[in-house]
């Protein structure tokens, strides 16, 4: 723990080298390396198909890489997965399974209080602060099925707020939520970039993305170009990673995954 | 027939009547036995049914619990004779192996899981039928009771057996109580547990293997081929009547464990009738019972709630329409039913109904033919008009429908529009019209 806090100092919070990832056998990344600094909100934005959530998992080891290493302040992640919080696609879970709203957030504890260990007090009491953080006070004791779009991205807000991580990964965080959400979310991802935290969000809305991010990292399969927003934030670049699909890297990738089924 | 069945059977000469007190008295040592081995297997197979539902591995249930047939069969020819420890070892090697296979085969074939899976159950109920009949032909004594484990007879269970099923189910029990909450999160959400490091795989292993023996638990009482009921139909139930987990495996349990005695004692009435149909037939019509009258989840409830609407909104209606049909400048004076009925374009004897369910709500009083609204009538009319106007003019504004298909949307929607929402709708209004 002492060393982590002492390299937190220099290592930058995510640092991918040489990441190639495939899915069922085909190449969904080639070769990404980047740094990202501290204390930043960080758009990841590309066409469909470009690999965007692909990255963020294979960062937090959720899909396992084929090549490269990701180093989370400078240590393997196996080690600092305590410092990485997590907001899913809202999309990836069955949302009439039977939990409230409390049952969901207090899933972000879980890591903290490790295997077997019941919530207690502190950690009803760290979930109650994180739900009125996103205004969700009012909806503790409902069944999430009941919940509208807007109201459902809040609470993995609030499941990711109780994390109290140093690293925030999202997936898709803007999509499908009303306008008063989408307001509330970035408000909160200003606050959590003012305490210093590091968060890399996944989107794909062009009209809002010089608006939201410090950086952005500009994807197509490969890593196009990674900058401080004004600075890559160009029709040039643009054009580059949206305009056309890079027909050879598309093209190798089904080759692979030809010869290896 | 093994010599501890005829113990049963013998009650069939008094009247029926006596044999269900026999029964429900639990004073005889099989009915005893038989009883704490369903009240075993139907708490293991309550709780975990409820994963296996929520995970949807409602198919995996069921071809573990066929595929067990061959290695009961193999633990029965190591002694040739029904020794529990090696049908619960063989049983439990074949259920792994099934589901080895089933993993195997996925990774390397494009068959997708629900063939595989039925490939799998097919395979492994097949060898296992071949080999009980030849065990069944081979002159050794010992094998009766041996075929009860296609479709399960309770009154089988020996007081040997019930200890395995005691230590089984403990281990069950204390298993799922220790890993409650990982084994709800990676069920809930797989990714998000794997990113805070829970160990998910080990977790999914853990449920299969303790699946495989709630399986072995019940073949005895239940049988192979309707093994996987007492998984998933008491969990499924379960999941009509609850919204929390907690209370969903509960329920389930409940469910599992009355089934278990109906049946029990179902089978028990019918001399040498299995056990395993009856349980299941018991699970069915609960099943049925909380499909038709589950309070949030069961259609009569979900009907009773569409009619209470569909009331309020002809109440409110004719709330409405007793407004309009008022004085505009002197709402309160009321209206005279004729001119209502003709306003309401209908029979004078609905429009009478009509005030009459109006009165006893306390919007309207009545004094021979003249209607008129009483104060909360009139707030809630006001209110009402309020909100189909705002609904109106948004339709008209934001979505901006032709002013001929807003009113049809506007009418159904303020019966049911919430306080937040025409909060909403009023700042908007104000802002656009000041």
């Amino acid at each position: 723990m002492a060393d982590s806090q002492q390299n937190a100092g220099q290592a930058p919070p995510v640092e991918v080298h040489d990441l190639t990832v495939s899915y069922d056998k085909k190449p969904v990344l080639w070769n990404i390396d980047v740094a990202i600094p501290e204390g930043q909100i960080v758009g990841i934005i590309g066409p469909n198909g470009a690999g965007k959530s692909t990255l963020i998992k294979a960062m937090m080891g959720l899909i396992p890489a084929e090549s490269g290493w990701v180093r989370i302040y400078g240590e393997p992640l196996a080690r600092q997965r305590h410092l990485v919080g997590y907001v899913p696609q809202r999309e990836s879970v069955d949302w009439d399974f039977p939990v409230t709203v409390r049952d969901v957030v207090l899933m972000g504890t879980y890591g903290r209080l490790g295997l077997f260990r019941r919530p207690g007090r502190p950690e009803r009491e760290t979930c109650d602060r994180c739900l009125e953080q996103v205004g969700m006070a009012s909806y503790a004791n409902r069944q999430i099925a009941n919940l509208s779009g807007g109201q459902r991205q809040r609470v993995f807000l609030a499941r990711a707020l109780a994390q109290e991580s140093r690293i925030y990964f999202m997936d898709e965080p803007f999509v499908g939520v009303d306008a008063a959400t989408e307001a509330a979310i970035i408000e909160l991802l200003r606050s959590l970039k003012n305490q210093k935290r590091t968060l890399l969000v996944v989107h794909h809305d062009l009209q809002t993305a010089a608006d939201y991010f410090d950086s952005i990292l500009m994807l197509n399969m490969r890593l196009v170009a990674f900058g401080p927003t004004s600075e890559v934030f160009t029709t040039e670049l643009l054009q580059k990673t949206y305009g056309g699909r890079l027909t050879i890297l598309a093209e190798a990738a089904e080759q692979v995954a030809g010869t290896r089924r | 027939m093994g010599p501890e069945f005829f113990i049963l059977a013998d009650a069939t000469n008094s009247s029926l009547w006596s044999q269900v007190v026999r029964f429900w008295s639990f004073q005889d040592r099989a009915v005893q036995t038989a009883t704490a081995g369903m009240l075993l297997l139907a708490i293991s197979s309550g709780t975990l049914g409820c994963f296996i539902v929520l995970r949807r591995l409602s198919l995996l249930g069921d071809s573990l619990g066929h595929a067990v047939l061959p290695g009961v069969c193999l633990g029965f020819m190591v002694h040739w004779t029904k020794d529990p420890l090696w049908i619960l070892l063989g049983a439990t090697g074949s259920a792994l192996l099934a589901s080895w296979m089933i993993g195997f085969i996925r990774r390397h074939s494009r068959l997708k899981p629900d063939a595989i899976m039925g490939l799998v159950l097919s395979g492994f109920f097949g060898v296992g039928t071949v080999l009980l009949t030849r065990i069944q032909n081979l002159p050794v004594g010992n094998q009766s009771g041996l075929n009860q484990f296609l479709f399960g007879q309770a009154s089988a269970i020996s007081e040997q057996d019930l200890w395995f099923m005691g230590t089984l189910s403990l281990v069950i029990v204390s298993c799922v109580m220790l890993a409650f909450k990982e084994l709800v999160l990676t069920s809930f959400d797989e990714g998000f547990a794997t990113a805070i490091g829970l160990p998910v795989r080990g977790l999914h292993y853990l449920l299969m293997g303790l699946t495989a023996l709630a399986v072995v638990i019940s073949i005895q009482a239940v049988g192979v081929v309707l093994v996987s009921a007492m998984l998933i139909t008491p969990a499924a139930t379960a999941l009509l009547c609850t919204d929390r987990m907690r209370y969903m495996v509960l329920i389930a349990v409940a469910c599992a464990v009355l089934a278990g005695l109906v049946g029990l004692n179902l089978s028990f009435l019918g001399r040498t009738l299995p056990t395993g149909p009856f349980v299941v037939l018991a699970l069915a019509l609960i099943f049925v019972a909380a499909y038709l009258f589950s309070p949030r989840y069961g259609i009569v409830a979900r009907a009773v709630r569409r009619l209470r609407q569909a009331q309020k909104t002809a109440r409110e209606n004719g709330l409405k329409s007793v407004f309009l049909a008022s004085p505009h400048d002197a709402p309160a004076s009321g209206v005279g039913l004729e001119t209502l009925t003709k306003a309401r374009r209908e029979e004078p004897g609905a429009t009478v109904r009509m005030v009459r369910a109006l009165a006893r709500r306390g919007w309207v009083t009545q004094e021979g033919n003249h209607v008129a609204l009483t104060d909360a009538g009139l707030i809630r009319a006001r209110e009402l008009d309020r909100n189909y106007r705002l609904w109106e003019q948004f339709l008209t504004d934001e979505v901006q429908l032709p002013a001929d298909h807003t009113q049809r949307d506007a009418e159904n929607l303020e019966h049911i529009l919430e306080p937040d929402l025409v909060r909403e709708l009023e700042a908007r209004f104000k802002e656009r019209h000041g």
